[in-house]
């Protein structure tokens, strides 16, 4: 068992409208630290490949699918560095979204925890984005 | 948009397992909230029960899909749909379960502190259920 927190933001726009906008990859550089997306085949089907803070970060997409789920992992070099279910549900006009992190071997609890509060500042950044 | 409460907890059993297992209306009735015994499908394909909160409902639930969702709307016949999210994802040899439940109309913040107690009961019950050895 891997230790999993679960976090979770209310985002006043329609769960679709949310959903549309996270399921394009291209997406992922308005509201995180990451820049210059491309698709990578080579990586996988539904994988894109960025320019991390850290050097080039994969990222591991789930493909479009009715139940608004966008589970990834990130992969740096060989390794998968977090590995994430995400999931748009609907909240009367608004949406919530629930990130599930799963702390991956080699990940210290310490830097899990980092993560996670990096995660939420990111979470909080696209709720400001999609509220506009 | 209403309030909403998020719970995740961790089942030390098999994801593919207990997917099956609360994808199948059948087994709703052994962990959920309703009397087991008034229990039953209906013609239209949901099911129905007198619950432990109170009053006849019916339960419409998601078909069965790849990502694990197992949503299920529980309803007075009738009236609208309040769809219930509940997702089961695996972690190693176990698996998580997220579960969104929402202050409904009408409910007072202290009767949405109160079922959210309620439902983390059924939760655990669904649990120990799992996790007990099986026969």
């Amino acid at each position: 068992m891997l230790k999993a927190r679960t976090l979770t933001v209310e985002i006043a726009r329609p769960p679709e409208d949310v959903y549309n906008f996270l399921v394009e990859p291209a997406n992922l550089a308005h509201w995180t630290l990451v820049k210059n997306g491309r698709p990578d085949p080579v990586a996988g089907p539904n994988s894109w490949t960025y320019d991390g803070v850290r050097g080039p970060v994969t990222v591991h997409f789930t493909p479009p699918n009715p139940y608004f789920v966008l589970d990834y992992r990130m992969q740096m070099g060989p390794q998968i560095v977090h590995s994430a279910s995400v999931r748009i549900i609907r909240n009367g006009a608004g949406s919530v979204l629930t990130h599930t992190s799963v702390q991956q071997p080699l990940v210290s609890d310490a830097m899990f925890g980092s993560e996670e509060e990096w995660m939420m500042s990111d979470l909080l950044v696209l709720k400001t984005l999609m509220e506009k | 948009m209403r309030r909403s409460h998020t719970i995740s907890l961790y089942i030390d059993y098999p994801y593919d397992a207990t997917y099956r297992y609360l994808a199948d209306p059948r087994n709703y009735g052994e962990w959920a909230a309703v009397d087991k015994a008034s229990y039953r499908p209906l013609g239209n394909g949901d099911w129905e029960a007198m619950t432990n909160f109170g009053g006849i409902r019916h339960f419409r639930f998601t078909p069965i899909n790849a990502f694990g969702v197992l949503d299920h709307a529980v309803f007075v016949p009738g009236e609208t749909l309040l769809w219930t999210p509940m997702r089961v994802t695996p972690n190693e040899e176990g698996t998580e379960l997220v579960f969104t439940f929402y202050q409904r109309p009408g409910m007072s913040d202290a009767e949405f502190a109160s079922a959210i107690e309620w439902v983390t009961t059924d939760f655990l019950a669904l649990k120990s259920l799992l996790e007990a050895p099986r026969r």
